[in-house]
């Protein structure tokens, strides 16, 4: 059987597989390079691909330090004492630290978030969990991934990271193929943001 | 347990095919419609049934939740905003109409046009903001935390 081999050149930013984060990431890729060329390679459909697929009706990590809930510091706290210390601090309060930014996003994107009635925050069903109606979570995450990116390859499961010859240490492309046709695609990253 | 598909009701349209996230949901070449090809690998996720525009897909449930007999089914409306489940139990006591929103806004007015909003400066890019931070970080003063505005820092080691 003879399979196509695809190329695509001059990718700047290649998202290797876009469950929510991979489509977040190509929506603030287009952000901080507006010009660049940003490309999805996703083994499902963006559209209902990861973990939140099927939906998912809470977010589960949100600090809620505008309603005084939580800061970030204690959920790195919380984070040291549920895993028995083996945590990278600095990677969990970095994360701590924005994640409300981008749950408001989304909600501004218009995902309904429940809210109690009387005081306007989140409602929780735990310290770090708030509720939502998620179903379409994963969809609308993607619709701003679809808007951003300059190509989505549904379909293709990137397999190897291809190493930049000429500087140590650095990824300059990939390759993978496409789960239905077998087509290997052979896609290069020539900078990275 | 999987999917099946009302050979009646399926048109051969392809919108189950081409969003399953595990792949299985294929045509018949014969009959033109869709099957599952692959019941075990089945996650049960509903994105076929919720795409499928002739309600054509089921999904069996455990039968030891839910006894054959029992229905669920489905209609989601993008332009609506809203999912609708009806949940019917085999004994008949409960027979459950559910309504979800699924957006507040129109279907894909929310999202921002990046390409064509202001590209960020140096010192934005200096920064250790994200994008539209400080003011979605907290919406209300604003303000990005660090180490030092916490008053800490890192420490080697484990510590509690
Ligand atoms: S329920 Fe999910 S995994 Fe199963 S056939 Fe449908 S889309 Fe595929
Ligand atoms: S989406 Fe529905 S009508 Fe279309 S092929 Fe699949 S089962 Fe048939």
């Amino acid at each position: 059987m003879g399979y196509k081999t695809i190329i695509e050149d001059d990718i700047d930013v290649l998202v290797a597989g876009a469950g929510l984060g991979g489509t977040g990431a190509a929506f603030e890729a287009r952000y901080w390079g507006q010009n660049k060329k940003i490309v999805i390679a996703e083994k499902a459909n963006i559209d209902r691909s990861g973990a939140v697929a099927q939906g998912l009706y809470a977010i589960n990590c949100y600090m809620g330090t505008r309603f005084g809930e939580n800061n970030p510091e204690d959920h790195v706290r919380y984070a040291r004492i549920d895993l028995m210390g083996m945590v990278r601090e600095d990677l969990a309060f970095d994360m701590a630290r924005h994640v409300d930014s981008a749950v408001h996003q989304f909600e501004d994107w218009g995902m309904p978030i429940m809210r109690n009635e009387k005081t306007g925050a989140y409602l929780r069903e735990g310290r770090w969990q708030i509720m939502i109606h998620g179903e379409s979570y994963k969809p609308l995450v993607a619709e701003a991934a679809k808007n951003s990116a300059d190509k989505v390859f549904n379909r293709v499961c990137v397999t190897h990271l291809l190493m930049d010859e000429a500087k140590e240490n650095r990824v300059a492309g990939a390759v993978g193929f496409n789960v239905r046709t077998g087509n290997y695609h052979d896609r290069v990253l020539l900078t990275v943001l | 347990m999987p999917t099946f598909v009302y050979m009646t009701r399926c048109d051969g349209c392809g919108q189950c095919v081409d969003i399953c996230p595990s792949d299985i949901m294929h045509i018949d070449k014969g009959l033109r419609r869709a099957y599952n090809i692959e019941p075990n690998m089945c996650w049960e996720c509903y994105s076929c049934v919720k795409a499928c525009p002739h309600h054509a897909i089921d999904v069996r449930g455990y039968a030891d939740f839910a006894p054959l007999g029992h229905s669920v089914r489905v209609h989601r409306d993008e332009e609506k905003g809203v999912i609708a489940w009806r949940i019917k139990f085999r004994n008949g006591k409960k027979d459950m109409d559910l309504l979800a929103p699924i957006t507040t806004k129109p279907w894909g007015s929310g999202h921002p046009k990046l390409s064509e909003a202001a590209a960020p400066n140096d010192e934005v890019r200096k920064s250790e903001l994200l994008y539209n931070e400080p003011k979605y970080v907290r919406m209300d003063d604003g303000g990005l935390h660090t180490l030092e505005s916490n008053g800490l820092e890192i420490k080697e080691g484990v510590y509690y």
